[in-house]
């Protein structure tokens, strides 16, 4: 019982979100995209590295790097098996703001799938041998995301990502965070895609001569109190606003897997959610 | 909306936070040994909250009863509890295995060698003396919830030997018969797919052993326990869907005489 009740909750959102949005995406790109307070255009998306991380060997082994943007454009786990560095790189972040339910936008930075061209520039908190913390504000001033992102090592290293929202504005926000990324698990870009509620995975199976995945998973210590993952047929990541809900599991696909999180941040305020990618 | 999510999230919460049941009564002696066919909880353990919390049980011969990955999501079949263990000494093809409540070979009775707050250890040895299995069994920190167990295996006889060591469950994510299953080179999933049928859950069990190609994992497409010596014979071929299924790992390895090989794994939320 409760479990149809949470997933019929959570369908509902989704649903109710898309029908939101779908007027409204049209005109996104005109009125909302373009340039930052001091009028210059937004650094250009880029899956280029610019931190790179590394740890352990064989099977604790993990490689992965950072853009000036703060995407994930390459992840090696165990030694030797490249998830995301596969042709087209496309990972990143996106928040929808629907607080106004007729005037939802989009800010999301998808590397070699482009941005939405309404961020400013991004300002390196620190960076050292273990992590990296970037932070960057919309261009409209509401948002200012700060990313840390932090090597975990051990048995079952990780690329843990700290996403830390905070509303600048005078009045109390309603948006939709997530991480997306095209899985390409082993380097084969047609894979297996599913999802739970605290994770998305794409992977080979075993009988493969590929047989890796990559899953991005909650982490805990959240602060929305809705989330799910996603996964989806296709190896696009979506519009934050316009997260189509599919059914899976989907076999042979080139396809993308996301976590989505609902949050409601009071004006001034910051909420953050914590989730990392971790080979399989 | 704000309400909307408001009332979700609590929802979510409220799911996650449901109490979990509590194990049948084991019966350990004072010496520590653990009854041969004694299938019940002896040591329970709880940690974490919202979506990282766990609870799990250990029998007093080793097995894992119950796992819940949050609290109120069991993973572990809570009809049949098949979880355990299983060997398979290559050089004479004997098996020697316990999946709780069903036991291959002879056993003496298990030993507790020790446990407190945040793990216990387990040591059994055959019957025919030549292997050791001492178990240790500890909560992961951090996310995902887990449970890590290592198996110590060693090798009481004067000569070196070949074995197989194997580390099974029984599925039924939430509850739900049936999941789906499949597994990569080095994790076994279990898990209930988004929006389709049953909770949203799942769990893996990972080889952790950091050198490759000494564990490998794979999920069956049936509930039954494996035999020790022929593990891979119910091997999914892929993807499978709506089945009764179960996860194995199951490593190889040469086990020097009067050494010890420890093969590592985890139990983890997905």
């Amino acid at each position: 019982m409760k479990a149809k009740a949470i997933l019929m909750l959570l369908v509902a959102v989704c649903v109710m979100l898309a029908m939101q949005t779908r007027s409204f995406a049209g005109s996104l790109q005109g009125k909302e995209a373009g340039q930052n307070k001091g009028g210059t255009i937004s650094p250009n998306a880029t899956s280029k590295c610019k931190f790179t991380f590394t740890s352990g060997a064989d099977n604790t082994f993990i490689k992965y790097c950072v853009t000036a943007n703060g995407n994930i454009t390459q992840f090696e786990s165990p030694e030797g098996h490249e998830h995301i560095q596969v042709f087209d790189v496309v990972e990143g972040y996106g928040i929808c703001d629907f607080t106004d339910a007729d005037h939802n936008v989009s800010y999301f930075d998808y590397a070699d799938q482009g941005d939405s061209r309404n961020w400013g520039l991004v300002t390196v908190l620190s960076n050292t041998a273990k992590s990296i913390k970037l932070a960057r504000t919309t261009s409209d001033g509401f948002w200012t995301l700060t990313q840390t992102i932090a090597e975990v090592t051990g048995s079952a290293p990780a690329a843990q990502i700290t996403m830390a929202l905070k509303n600048n504005t005078g009045k109390d926000r309603d948006v939709v965070l997530l991480r997306t990324v095209d899985v390409d698990a082993d380097g084969q870009i047609s894979n297996n895609l599913d999802a739970t509620l605290s994770s998305a995975f794409g992977w080979n199976s075993s009988i493969s001569e590929h047989g890796y995945g990559l899953v991005l998973q909650d982490a805990g210590t959240t602060q929305s109190g809705l989330f799910l993952g996603t996964a989806l047929p296709t190896p696009n990541s979506p519009d934050p606003c316009m997260v189509d809900t599919s059914l899976g599991p989907f076999t042979n696909t080139d396809g993308t897997i996301l976590m989505e999180y609902g949050l409601i941040i009071p004006k001034g305020g910051t909420k953050t959610v914590k989730l990392a990618y971790r080979a399989f | 909306m704000k309400n909307f999510i408001l009332t979700i999230g609590a929802l979510i919460l409220a799911a996650t936070a449901v109490a979990a049941q509590s194990g049948g009564s084991s019966h350990i002696s004072k010496d520590g040994q653990a009854a041969p066919q004694d299938a019940n909880c002896a040591f329970t353990f709880s940690s974490g909250s919202g979506v990282t919390s766990i609870k799990y049980c250990v029998t007093g011969n080793g097995n894992i009863a119950q796992l819940e990955i949050p609290l109120g999501i069991p993973l572990i079949s809570q009809i049949s509890q098949l979880e355990g263990y299983g060997i398979c000494d290559l050089s004479t093809d004997i098996a020697y295995s316990n999946w709780n409540g069903i036991e291959v070979g002879a056993w003496h009775p298990a030993i507790v060698k020790s446990h407190n707050a945040k793990s216990v250890k387990i040591a059994r040895t055959t019957g025919d003396d030549i292997w050791t299995l001492t178990q240790t069994f500890t909560a992961l920190k951090g996310a995902p919830a887990g449970v890590k167990f290592a198996m110590a295996l060693t090798n009481n006889g004067s000569v070196p030997r070949d074995v197989k060591v194997v580390r099974y469950a029984d599925m039924d994510v939430a509850e739900q018969i049936p999941n789906n299953f499949d597994a990569t080179d080095n994790t076994a999933i279990a898990w209930n797919s988004l929006f389709v049928s049953g909770e949203p859950f799942g769990v893996v069990l990972q080889n952790l052993v950091a050198v490759p190609r000494v564990g490998f994992a794979l999920a069956q497409n049936t509930a039954d326990p494996p035999d020790a010596c022929h593990p891979v014979d119910n091997s999914a071929p892929g993807l499978e869907q709506n089945v009764d299924g179960s996860v194995e790992l199951v490593y190889s390895t040469t086990v020097r005489p009067h050494s010890t090989v420890t093969l590592t794994g985890a139990y983890k939320g997905r």
